[in-house]
């Protein structure tokens, strides 16, 4: 149906380039999420692929067809806004006709008296009625019909704005932070919600966030962008667990990452601030980062050994679940994150000494370029 | 606000603005008293607010060659009825309207669209349109009239409404004050409107305006009043036919004569001239303060 292929996307205001020439490839019904901090150029090439923004070079194709000079609303996407963008004056069912009407009636029919005496006018209404009706009922929303914008929730607005995007049936939809300006509770459920109806609909969806939880939650496939590039494109367990640079196993991941400086000797073998891991590098490095996960730090509140780090524990962070122990290692200064089971946390004290030791082979290695650094198979 | 104000200053400021209200409000008062009041009231200064409404003597009336007894009037409703009779200010209100109304329609039309484009389109240049259009705003109008009045002259134009209207349609101020109105609109609304198929003019007429029904009402006001209570213009252009005559002009038909000036009727007309104005607006003031917010955005 609809395959969207981007291919050398280019993008500058005036000296300023935004996007480095990106290719990405989309699936037809693929749940795909742009990813990045803010000013990455995320929101940008979403814009592009919806018509409104003009990329500066490369093409955007959709269904196989370069749509580079189609206007907007004849590249048959949808668009959802963080604002929802809702028309304020109009109700929520005229707010879900609109992109019907102006698609499916002509301009006859849509002008303010003469439309009602266009034939076939009254046929068509009752059609988009129809579509909208239900619409509405998918999302549960056909209470508000007659309401404003005004009268509604921020999670009511959310659903109305999915709504209008939804009644046209498009190729693909695409979601410019659509969750960000719920509150926390209901962002969560809503995440969920959207990717039932992916399930639901099997349309493309394009999301752009800045929230790497949104991402992993939710697509089959992520792209970490970083100032113009996309650092990494791949499945959100491929990113979490396998990540090429540095920035992308920063970004993605909450609690961060620990990195913890080390260095490899001739051999390959590294050193991290004062241990030694089991597995070697290809050569030596002067300045590497030894990336661990918080979950992958096991907790030793009593001994250490020669494959642990001292850990003088500052602050435990209670999620119910798990508990997260933040602290330095070796007294340096690098702040450090490890989980630990409830029990296993309610033996730390604060200010005490503990050890945390990384689990075997979960460590990542990245050099100075940010680059990952890949171990030699043991 | 912090803290309580002492009764001092606090009776400091309702004295202040109370005699800043009284200055306001005195020609007013003058005008509503006058237009109740006889001839010799007016000129005596007696009878307070009201006037004594005794039956008076139309002299006007015994001239023509009536019965003195025929010729007995309540002071109030003659001043009212002699605005009507003396002039067809009917005829003068309905130009007015006619005009004011022409007037703020296409300075809306014409308007609404260069805001848009001010605001919210990218072209080159346009910082410095927006630049020319503030320049204009420091023309006044009294410097532009001659220059004004011999175009529409060598037109053939003077004598026409086109002449009244003509040359307010395009309105610098409006230009301005939607521009920055919809400054504030989100670009978002923008966007999902061209999503779903509008183009640019659509959007001017079918997004941005009912959003911005406030800013519109503000400077409909503004424009409604400048043009329904203008003298300058209009005493300007409309040099013969008085049936093109606006409600300010229609005034000098009980500027003095022979027969002295007839305040209680000249008064009366002010009244009837400026009542319409006076009930648009306390009408309009409830839309002003509720107006359509942009709540359905964030």
């Amino acid at each position: 149906m609809a395959r969207i292929t981007l291919s050398g996307i280019e993008k500058s205001y005036g000296t300023t380039r935004v996007l480095n020439g990106l290719d990405i490839d989309i699936a037809d019904g693929e749940f795909l999420t742009l990813v990045g901090p803010s000013g990455c150029g995320k929101s940008t090439l979403l814009r592009i692929i919806a018509g409104l923004e003009q990329q500066s070079a490369g093409d955007v194709a959709i269904g196989g067809r370069v749509v580079n000079q189609i206007r907007p609303s004849r590249r048959d996407l949808a668009m959802v806004f963080q604002s929802y963008a809702l028309y304020p004056h109009l109700t929520v069912q005229q707010n879900m006709e609109t992109p019907l009407r102006l698609r499916d009636l002509n301009g006859w029919e849509r002008m303010p008296l003469v439309g009602a005496a266009m034939p076939g006018r009254g046929e068509k209404l009752k059609t988009l009625r129809g579509l909208v009706r239900e619409t509405a009922e998918t999302l549960k929303i056909e209470h508000l019909l007659q309401r404003k914008p005004g009268q509604l929730s921020g999670g009511q607005r959310q659903r109305v704005a999915l709504g209008r995007a939804m009644v046209r049936k498009p190729v693909a939809f695409l979601m410019d932070e659509p969750l960000s300006n719920l509150d926390a509770a209901l962002r969560v459920h809503m995440r969920s919600e959207l990717a039932e109806l992916h399930h639901a609909l099997k349309t493309t969806f394009i999301y752009v966030t800045h929230d790497q939880a949104e991402a992993l939650t939710m697509s089959d496939r992520m792209a970490v962008m970083m100032e113009g590039d996309i650092l990494q494109l791949g499945a959100p367990d491929e990113i979490y667990l396998d990540p090429v640079d540095r920035r992308v196993a920063e970004f993605i991941g909450s609690p961060r990452i620990n990195m913890v400086d080390g260095e490899a000797d001739s051999a390959g073998r590294v050193i991290a601030h004062g241990i030694h891991l089991k597995r070697t590098l290809g050569g030596a490095h002067k300045a590497l980062s030894i990336g661990v996960r918080p979950e992958h730090l096991d907790v030793l509140p009593g001994g250490g050994d020669a494959e642990s780090w001292p850990f003088r524990v500052s602050h435990k962070e209670n999620l119910g679940s798990d508990y997260f122990l933040h602290g330095h290692v070796n007294g340096g200064g690098q702040r450090v994150i490890a989980r630990a089971a409830p029990e296993l946390a309610a033996q730390v004290s604060l200010g005490q000494e503990i050890h945390v030791r990384p689990r075997p082979g979960t460590a990542m290695a990245f050099g100075a370029d940010n680059r990952r650094l890949r171990f030699a198979e043991a | 606000m912090t803290g309580h104000a002492s009764p001092f200053s606090e009776a400091l400021k309702h004295a202040v603005l109370i005699i800043g209200a009284l200055i306001v409000i005195l020609p007013f008062y003058v005008m509503v008293s006058y237009s109740l009041k006889a001839p010799h009231e007016i000129e005596t200064n007696t009878g307070g607010f009201f006037g004594a409404q005794e039956q008076m003597v139309d002299e006007y009336c015994v001239k023509l060659g009536n019965a003195r007894e025929d010729c007995l009037e309540t002071p109030a409703i003659f001043n009212y009825t002699q605005a009507f009779k003396k002039a067809p200010l009917l005829r003068y209100l309905a130009n007015g309207v006619i005009v004011t109304a022409s007037i703020f329609l296409i300075q809306a039309l014409v308007a609404l669209p260069c805001a848009y484009a001010l605001a919210k389109l990218k072209f080159w240049g346009r910082d410095m349109v927006f630049g020319m259009v503030l320049v204009c705003l420091l023309i006044p109008v009294h410097a532009i009239a001659l220059p004004l009045y011999i175009m529409l002259a060598k037109l053939g134009l003077t004598n026409t409404y086109a002449s009244l209207v003509v040359p307010w349609t395009i309105s610098v101020f409006g230009i301005f004050l939607m521009r920055q109105f919809f400054k504030t609109v989100p670009d978002d609304l923008i966007d999902a409107a061209r999503m779903d198929g509008m183009n640019e003019f659509s959007i001017v007429w079918k997004v941005m305006l009912p959003t911005a029904i406030p800013a519109l009402l503000a400077f409909a006001i503004f424009s409604v009043v400048a043009h329904w209570n203008d003298y300058f213009w209009p005493r300007v252009v409309i040099t013969g036919d008085r049936d093109l005559y606006t409600p300010p002009l229609g005034l000098r038909e009980f500027r003095g004569g022979s027969d002295g000036s007839d305040w209680g009727a000249m008064m009366a007309t002010a009244m009837i001239i400026v009542t319409p104005l006076i009930v648009a607006f306390l009408m309009a003031q409830k839309r002003f303060i509720e107006g359509i917010t942009l709540t359905g955005m964030k």
